[in-house]
C-alpha cells in the first residue's frame, strides 16, 4: 500500500506530468484562443478555461474529449506544490527555482480565490445619476417586489441556473408572495417579435413570443427572455413575456397589490454610493482615437461625501471594490447629447495577491538564472584560458 | 423673424460701401441684362503649368511645413511618406517622364500640378480581377500593378458600389478582394482631395472686372472675398428681403446713413433685376462653398486659442467665415500664404516666397502651442533613414563574419566582423532612441516597433554572448537577424501603410506600464527567437555537417539555446504577470483569457515544458533545438497571429497580408522540425546523450 502511494506521489510529483501538464496546458490555450473567433471569449473561458473537462469539436463533428485548464491547473498546483516545493533538493542553485514555484502557487491561488468569489460588474451613469448598485455583465435574475412607496423586498431568482438546462419549467413558490410563479422556455438570448414571425412554440396573450437568437461574440450582449405565467391561489392566471431587453417590468394587480416581475441582470450592492457630477471624454484631434476618459465623482458612504476622479489606468478602490472608467455611451450620440459613463466594478479578495506572487516569482528567477550564468561564465573563462 | 446670419455694429461702414456698390451696379446690370454669373469653379480650375522639377531646398522646406494629421502634429513630408506608401505600397513614385520621386516630391506635384499628378501611376493594385470587376482594361499589365487616377477613373462608380457592399460586410466575412476594393476607394478618395486642395487659389469665381462685385470685393480670389464674407451676406439679404431685411438689426441711425448713401436706383430694383443679382450672388456663394471644401483635407493651420486642440483646414476656416460669420483674421496670414502656394506652382521664386511666408505665419503659433518642437526632429528622422541604412550595414557585416568562417585564422576579420555589428545596431539604437524623443513614449508603442525593439535586443544579447564565449556562432546568428528584423520592419511598414507613430488610445497612455509590461514582454519574444535561430544553426549544421561533426560546436550551440530560453523565461514570465496586474488596473481583471494574454501563456508554458524536459532527460540536445524551433512557431502565434483572430483587447495593429507571411514561416519552421525528427530518426542513441 505505501509503495502504491509512493508510485502516486512519485507520479504526481515528477517533471513528466509537469511537461505533461504544460502541453495540455499549452494546446487547450491554443484551441480556446482560436475558438474565441467564432464564440467570443467569455463562452471559450466557461467552455475551456472554467472546466473541468472540455469536448473539443476536432474538425467540427468528431467530439474529442480534453481536460479543461481548472483540472489541469489543480493537477499543476499539486505537481508543483510537491514536486517543486517539498521533494525539490534545496541547494543554491535550486534555492531561485524554489521560489519561483512559490510564487507560481500564489499565482495560481490567486486565480482561485478570484474564480471562486470574486465579482464583477458595471454600474452606468447620466452626469447627475447615482447609485449604490451594480449590475452583472454576463448574470440574469428573476426578480419579484410588490410595488410600494417605500423601499419594498425583492425576492431574487438566479436566472442563469435555468439557462443551463434549457427547455424546461420551474415554478416558484414562497409564503410572502401571492402567486406561483411558472417559467418556461428560457432562451439566453432572444428577442420578442409578433407571433406570425417568431418561431417559438409559445406566444403571450398580446401575440409576442420569442424567436431565439444565437449566443453572441460578446456575451453581454445577450438577452435572455422566457415565458411566465403568474398563477393566483384562485387559480386565475396572467400571461406574461419577460425579456432582458424590456424597458418596464411586467406589473398585475392581485388582491389591491401590484406585484411586478422582471427579468433583469443581476444586481449587488456596494457598501456606498456614487454619484457622478461630470464625465469628460476627448478624442486625439481631427480622429476618433479616444485621447482620455475621466469622471468626477462624488463617493457617498455613512453620509460623508468625498470627491474623485476615475480615469482609464487610475481606478478608484475603496472597501476592497475597485471602479474602473471601462466606457461611455451612447456611442451613436450626435455632439452635445447627454452621454452616460460606465464603471467597471470588481471585487476581489484576493486582488493584490498576483502582484506579491509577481515579486516572489521575479526574484526566485532572477536569483536563478544569477547563480546559472555566474556558473556558465566561470566555465566559459576556464575554457578560453585552457 | 431671425435670418440665417448676424451683422455686428462695427461692420456697418463697409456695409454703407457695399449696399452702394453692390445696388448701383445692379441697376447698372438691369440695362444691359448681364448679371455676373461667370464660369463656375470647376471650368475654371485654369490651366495648371507643367510641371518642372522641385528645387531641392523647396522639396526640404515644404516637407519641413507642420500638419496635424491622425491626432498628432508632424512635418508635412511625414504625411506625404505614408500617403504614397499607403497608395503605391512603396517609398517613391515616378513621374510622366519616368523620374523618380521622393513623397514630398510627389506630394508637391500632386497638390501643385494635378494634371500631371493625376497621370501618375501610384495606385497599387494587388490583383487584376479587381480591374476586370469595375470594368478597367489591364491589357499588358502585370497582374499587380500600379495605376495612375486617369486610368481608375472610368471605374470609379462602381467600384464605390462595390467597396459600399464589401464594408457592410462583417470584417472576417470579406474577400481579399473586396478588402482590396475598399483600401482602393479609400486611397481614390484622398487622392482626389489632394488634387482638388488649391482649387480654391485657382479658382476663378466670374466676377466680371466691372461688375458691383470687383468693386464689392477688390480682391476677388477666395481669401480676398473671405475677409469680407459679412458683404455678401448682407447683399443676400437685401436682394432677397429688401431694406426691411436690415431694419431688425442694425440701429436707426445707421439705416439712415444707408438711405442716404444708397443711390435711389439702387431701391429702385424691379423684381426681375432684384431676382437676376440675386442669383449672381447665390451664384457666387455657391463657388465659394465648392472650393472651400476643396480645400478641406489638410489640416495646416495651427488655432491661436490654446484651448482648441484641433488643427484647421484652409477650407474650414472659409466655410465658417462665409457661414458663420467667423472671421479669418486670425488666419488671415497663413491662409494668405497657403493660397499664394497655389497661385505660383509655376514660379519657383514667387512659390519659396510664400512657402517662407507659410512657415513665418505658421511656426510661432505652433510654436506657442507647444506642437513644434518635435517636428524638425522628425524630418530630421525620416531623412537619415536609419532603419534601411542598418539593414545595408547588417548585410554588410553578415558578409564580414560569413568570411571569418571561411578564414577561420584570421583573428582581424573576426574582430572587423564583431565591429561591424556595431555601426548598425548604433542605428538602430538611434532611430529608437528619437522615436522616443518625438513621441515622449518608451520604445515600444505599436506593433512595428516590437520588431525595432527585438532587433535590437536580439543583437545585443547575441553580441554579449560573443563577448562570453568567443565562438562566432552568437556574432553571426546575430547579424544574420539583423538582417532579417530591419528587413521585416522595412517591409511591415509598407504593408501597413499607416503612420507607426500614430496618437495613442486612452488606455495606453501610461509610461510607466508601457516601459514595465511591453518591454519586458518583448524581450521575451527576442530571447524566443534567437534561440531557435541558435537551434536553427545547430540543425543545419549537422545536415549538412558544417559542424564536422564536433561536439563542442554543437554542446556550446546547445548550452547558448537552453540560457537564451531560460533568459526569455524569466522576461515572458515577469512580463506576463505584470501585464496582468496592468490589466487588473485598467480592466478590472488580472486574467481574461485574451488572446496575447493567451500568446504570452503558451509561450511561458511551451518554455517550461522545454526546460522540464530537459531537466528530466525527456529531450537532450537534439530534443531541445527540436522543440527550440517549434518555440519560434509559438513566439510567431503570440507576436503576430493573435493580432488577425480580430478579438480581444488587445486586437491592434492592422495585419491584412501578415497572415501569408506567418503561414510561410510557420511552413518553414515545420520543415525545420522535420528535418530535426529526421536527424533524431537517424542519429546513434549515443551521439545525442550529452547533456547541455
Amino acid at each position: 500500500m505505501m509503495s502504491f502511494l509512493k508510485r502516486v506521489i512519485d507520479a504526481l510529483a515528477s517533471y513528466k506530468l509537469a511537461c505533461l501538464l504544460f502541453v495540455l496546458l499549452l494546446l487547450l490555450t491554443f484551441l480556446g484562443t482560436l475558438e474565441q473567433v467564432e464564440h467570443g471569449i467569455y463562452e471559450v473561458t466557461q467552455r475551456y478555461f472554467e472546466s473541468l473537462v472540455v469536448i473539443y469539436p476536432f474538425l467540427g463533428f468528431i467530439p474529442i474529449p480534453l481536460p479543461g485548464a481548472y483540472l489541469l491547473l489543480a493537477l499543476l498546483s499539486l505537481n508543483l506544490f510537491l514536486g517543486g516545493v517539498v521533494r525539490m533538493r534545496k541547494n543554491v542553485r535550486t534555492y531561485g527555482i524554489l521560489i519561483a514555484h512559490i510564487g507560481i502557487l500564489l499565482l495560481i491561488a490567486a486565480g482561485f480565490v478570484k474564480h471562486q468569489y470574486a465579482r464583477e460588474g458595471y454600474i452606468s451613469l447620466y452626469e447627475g445619476e447615482r447609485a449604490h448598485e451594480y449590475e452583472s455583465y454576463f448574470d440574469w435574475e428573476f426578480a419579484i417586489w410588490r410595488d410600494a412607496d417605500g423601499p419594498t423586498r425583492e425576492y431574487l431568482i438566479d436566472a442563469d441556473r435555468l439557462g443551463r438546462s434549457r427547455g424546461g419549467r420551474w415554478t416558484f413558490r414562497h409564503p410572502e408572495i401571492p402567486f406561483d410563479l411558472t417559467v418556461a422556455n428560457y432562451l439566453r438570448n432572444s428577442v420578442p417579435r409578433r407571433l406570425d414571425a417568431a418561431t417559438a412554440d409559445a406566444a403571450t396573450d398580446d401575440g409576442f413570443a420569442l424567436e431565439p437568437l444565437p449566443l453572441e461574440v460578446e456575451a453581454e450582449a445577450n438577452l435572455p427572455g422566457a415565458y411566465a405565467i403568474l398563477r393566483e391561489p384562485d387559480g386565475t392566471e396572467h400571461a406574461a413575456l419577460l425579456w432582458g431587453g424590456a424597458r418596464h417590468p411586467f406589473s398585475v394587480e392581485i388582491d389591491g397589490a401590484v406585484w411586478s416581475v422582471d427579468l433583469r441582470r443581476q444586481r449587488r450592492a456596494m457598501p456606498f454610493t456614487i454619484a457622478l457630477n461630470r464625465f469628460v471624454h476627448a478624442f486625439h484631434p481631427n480622429t476618433t482615437i479616444p485621447s482620455k476618459f475621466l469622471s468626477e465623482v462624488t463617493r457617498i458612504e455613512e453620509g460623508v461625501a468625498q470627491d474623485v476622479q476615475i480615469s482609464m489606468n487610475e481606478p478608484m478602490r475603496h472597501r476592497g471594490y475597485t471602479l474602473y472608467q471601462a466606457s461611455w455611451g451612447p456611442q451613436d450620440a450626435p455632439p452635445g447629447a447627454p452621454l452616460f459613463s460606465t464603471f467597471a466594478v470588481a471585487w476581489d479578495p484576493a486582488e493584490d495577491l498576483p502582484l506579491w506572487a509577481c515579486v516572489v516569482i521575479t526574484i526566485g528567477l532572477v536569483f536563478h538564472f544569477g547563480v546559472m550564468l555566474t556558473y556558465y561564465l566561470r566555465r566559459e573563462s576556464r575554457r578560453q584560458a585552457s | 423673424m431671425r435670418s440665417g446670419f448676424a451683422i455686428s455694429r462695427g461692420s456697418a461702414a463697409l456695409l454703407l460701401v457695399a449696399l452702394s456698390l453692390t445696388f448701383a451696379s445692379a441697376a447698372a446690370a438691369q440695362s444691359d441684362g448681364d448679371a455676373a454669373n461667370g464660369s463656375g469653379v470647376e471650368a475654371s480650375a485654369g490651366p495648371v503649368a507643367e510641371r518642372g522639377a522641385w528645387d531641392a531646398e523647396i522639396v526640404a522646406r515644404f516637407g519641413a511645413l507642420p500638419i496635424q494629421d491622425g491626432g498628432r502634429v508632424k512635418p508635412i513630408s511625414t504625411y506625404a511618406y505614408f500617403q504614397l506608401l499607403k497608395t503605391a505600397g512603396r517609398r517613391y513614385a515616378h513621374d510622366l517622364d519616368g523620374e523618380r520621386l521622393s513623397p514630398t516630391e510627389w506630394l508637391l506635384d500632386t497638390l501643385f500640378h494635378p494634371e500631371s499628378a493625376r497621370r501618375y501611376r501610384v495606385f497599387l493594385v494587388q490583383d487584376s480581377a479587381l480591374l476586370d470587376a469595375i470594368g478597367v482594361s489591364h491589357v499588358d499589365r502585370k497582374r499587380r500593378d500600379r495605376y495612375s487616377f486617369e486610368e481608375l477613373a472610368p471605374g470609379y462608380s462602381r467600384l464605390h458600389e462595390l467597396a459600399v457592399q464589401a464594408n457592410e460586410l462583417p470584417k472576417g466575412r470579406r474577400t481579399p478582394l473586396q478588402n482590396q476594393m475598399i483600401n482602393l476607394v479609400v486611397n481614390l478618395i484622398e487622392y482626389d482631395a489632394l488634387l482638388h486642395q488649391f482649387d480654391f487659389a485657382r479658382a476663378d469665381f466670374g466676377i466680371a472686372e466691372d461688375s458691383a462685385l470687383a468693386r464689392l470685393f477688390p480682391d476677388t480670389t477666395l481669401i480676398g472675398l473671405a475677409s469680407r464674407a459679412h458683404l455678401l451676406r448682407v447683399a443676400a439679404a437685401v436682394l432677397n428681403r429688401g431694406m426691411e431685411a436690415l431694419e431688425e438689426r442694425l440701429a436707426p441711425e445707421d439705416l439712415e446713413r444707408i438711405r442716404q448713401l444708397l443711390p435711389p436706383e439702387a431701391l429702385a430694383l424691379d423684381d426681375a433685376a432684384r431676382e437676376r443679382e440675386m442669383a449672381a450672388v447665390e451664384a457666387l456663394l455657391g463657388r465659394i462653398d465648392q472650393a472651400s471644401q476643396s480645400a478641406s483635407h489638410l489640416a495646416v493651420l495651427p488655432p491661436h486659442d490654446p484651448e482648441a486642440s484641433a488643427w484647421r483646414t484652409p477650407g474650414e476656416v472659409l466655410i465658417s467665415a462665409f457661414l458663420e460669420d467667423a472671421s479669418i483674421e486670425p488666419y488671415q496670414d497663413m491662409l494668405a500664404a497657403w493660397e499664394r502656394l497655389g497661385l505660383s506652382a509655376d514660379d519657383p521664386v514667387a512659390f519659396a516666397a510664400a512657402l517662407e511666408e507659410m512657415h513665418a505665419a505658421v511656426t510661432p503659433v505652433a510654436k506657442a502651442r507647444g506642437e513644434y518642437r518635435t517636428v524638425p526632429i522628425e524630418v530630421a528622422f525620416y531623412r537619415a533613414d536609419f532603419f534601411s541604412r542598418s539593414l545595408a550595414l547588417f548585410i554588410f557585416a553578415f558578409i564580414l563574419v560569413a568570411i571569418t568562417w571561411l578564414f577561420p585564422r584570421w583573428k582581424w576579420a573576426y574582430v572587423l566582423s564583431g565591429a561591424a555589428l556595431l555601426p548598425p545596431l548604433a542605428l538602430l539604437i538611434t532611430g529608437i532612441v528619437y522615436r522616443c524623443i518625438i513621441r515622449g513614449r518608451p520604445p515600444v508603442t505599436t506593433l512595428y516597433e516590437t520588431i525595432l525593439f527585438i532587433t535590437a535586443s536580439v543583437v545585443i544579447v547575441s553580441l554579449i554572448i560573443e563577448v562570453m564565449n568567443r565562438r562566432r556562432l552568437a556574432l553571426s546568428v546575430g547579424a544574420l537577424l539583423g538582417i532579417m528584423g530591419m528587413f521585416l520592419a522595412v517591409k511591415y511598414e509598407a504593408l501597413e501603410g499607416v503612420d507607426t507613430m500614430p496618437s495613442l488610445i486612452a488606455v495606453l497612455d501610461t509610461n510607466f506600464w508601457l516601459t514595465t509590461h511591453v518591454l519586458t514582454v518583448t524581450l521575451g519574444y527576442a530571447a524566443g527567437l534567437l534561440a531557435a535561430a541558435f537551434s536553427h544553426v545547430y540543425l543545419v549544421g549537422r545536415i549538412v555537417r558544417a559542424d564536422g561533426g564536433g561536439m563542442p560546436f554543437r554542446q556550446a550551440l546547445t548550452r547558448m539555446t537552453y540560457g537564451v530560453i531560460a533568459f526569455g523565461l524569466v522576461f515572458s514570465v515577469v512580463g506576463t504577470v505584470l501585464g496582468g496586474i496592468w490589466a487588473a488596473d485598467s480592466w478590472g481583471r488580472f486574467w481574461g483569457w485574451d488572446p496575447k494574454e493567451n500568446g504570452a501563456l503558451m509561450i511561458i508554458l511551451w518554455e517550461l515544458a522545454i526546460l522540464h524536459a530537459r531537466k528530466d532527460g525527456l529531450i537532450r540536445e537534439l530534443g531541445l533545438h527540436i522543440a527550440s524551433v517549434f518555440n519560434a512557431v509559438v513566439v510567431g502565434f503570440s507576436w503576430w497571429g493573435v493580432n488577425l483572430l480580430g478579438v480581444g483587447l488587445h486586437s491592434y495593429g492592422h495585419t491584412s497580408g501578415v497572415s501569408r507571411g506567418l503561414t510561410a514561416f510557420c511552413l518553414a519552421e515545420a520543415a525545420m522540425i522535420a528535418l530535426g525528427l529526421y536527424l533524431w530518426a537517424r542519429a546513434p542513441r549515443a551521439a545525442d546523450s550529452s547533456r547541455p
